[in-house]
């Protein structure tokens, strides 16, 4: 079985600035992965090259086995996705936002949003810019949930 | 007006050619004007890409299942097509005006008028689309 995550010797760097100097870090499938650092340590860019939104200077990298910058499509349809600084839509409501995450990533199961949806009490109906920071972020899962 | 040489002119250089007809003439400079707002239209249309990237939910998107250039095709197919339609509501209202007050220049001609406008609204949005594409900072 390959690794989830297999990074090696990546770089990265902005300008002049290098955000990443050569690492590594291996995630086998299953594990449970904290990923700490303090501030400008390159979290963020470690995982926006693993998305694929950033493109790598130097080094591997591989996601559940492929190449996150250029199958980058096919491998969304897998991991889920909630960044710590959620962006939704303002005025599309919670439900409207659910539904659209939900269908990017190739369909929802309409009883199991509907579940999520009660355990976490939220009103899909209210508009984006109503919620809270937290419930935006459960709004985020809810959309990229996978069923277990 | 026919006696106002520097009008009829003016008129003349707004429509872009020497149109006989003072009604014609009206319509086509109007018609420059109505471009012109399609283009402003196109360009805030595709600012939406650099609104998407800053406030993260270009991000978002291009975290689930879509590509990069399906999500810029969305975009561009979004201002082309309301501009398409602005255009083309633009001459159909100017046409049912012209017939409302018994014109004879009528509403298929004038949807043409507007739609001809379509190819002169490309360079400044294609500008602002380049602009974003290249410094996204």
């Amino acid at each position: 079985m390959t690794d989830a995550i297999a990074v090696s010797g990546l770089v990265k760097t902005f300008g002049t600035s290098r955000a990443l100097n050569g690492l590594n870090l291996t995630v086998g499938t299953g594990e449970v992965h904290g990923f700490l650092g303090p501030n400008g340590a390159g979290k963020t860019t470690t995982i926006r090259v693993l998305l694929g939104l950033l493109r790598a200077d130097g080094g591997q990298v591989r996601l559940l086995g492929g190449d996150p910058w250029r199958d980058a499509v096919n491998l969304h349809k897998r991991p889920a996705y909630v960044p710590g600084d959620v962006s939704l839509w303002p005025n599309l409501t919670g439900g409207e936002a659910i539904d659209l995450f939900g269908d990017l990533r190739g369909g929802l199961d309409r009883t199991r949003r509907a579940e999520l949806v009660a355990r976490f009490q939220l009103d899909p109906t209210k508009r984006c810019r109503t919620y809270s920071k937290g419930n935006r972020r459960d709004d985020r899962q809810r959309g990229r949930r996978q069923d277990p | 007006m026919t006696g106002n040489a520097g009008a009829a002119k003016i008129l003349d250089q707004l429509a872009g050619a020497d149109v006989a007809n003072l009604v014609n003439t009206f319509y086509a400079a109007m018609m420059n004007v109505y471009g012109v707002l399609a283009a402003g239209f196109v360009v805030q249309a595709l600012l939406r890409l650099r609104t998407d990237e800053a406030g993260g939910t270009a991000e978002a998107v291009l975290a689930t299942a879509v590509g990069r250039v399906r999500w810029v095709i969305a975009h561009l197919a979004c201002a082309v097509i309301g501009a398409t339609a602005l255009l083309v509501a633009a001459g159909a209202g100017m046409g049912l005006a012209d017939a409302a007050v018994g014109g004879v220049t009528g509403v298929g001609p004038l949807m043409g008028a507007g739609l001809a406008q379509l190819p002169a609204a490309r360079p400044w949005p294609a500008s602002s689309f380049s602009l974003s594409a290249c410094c996204p900072g």
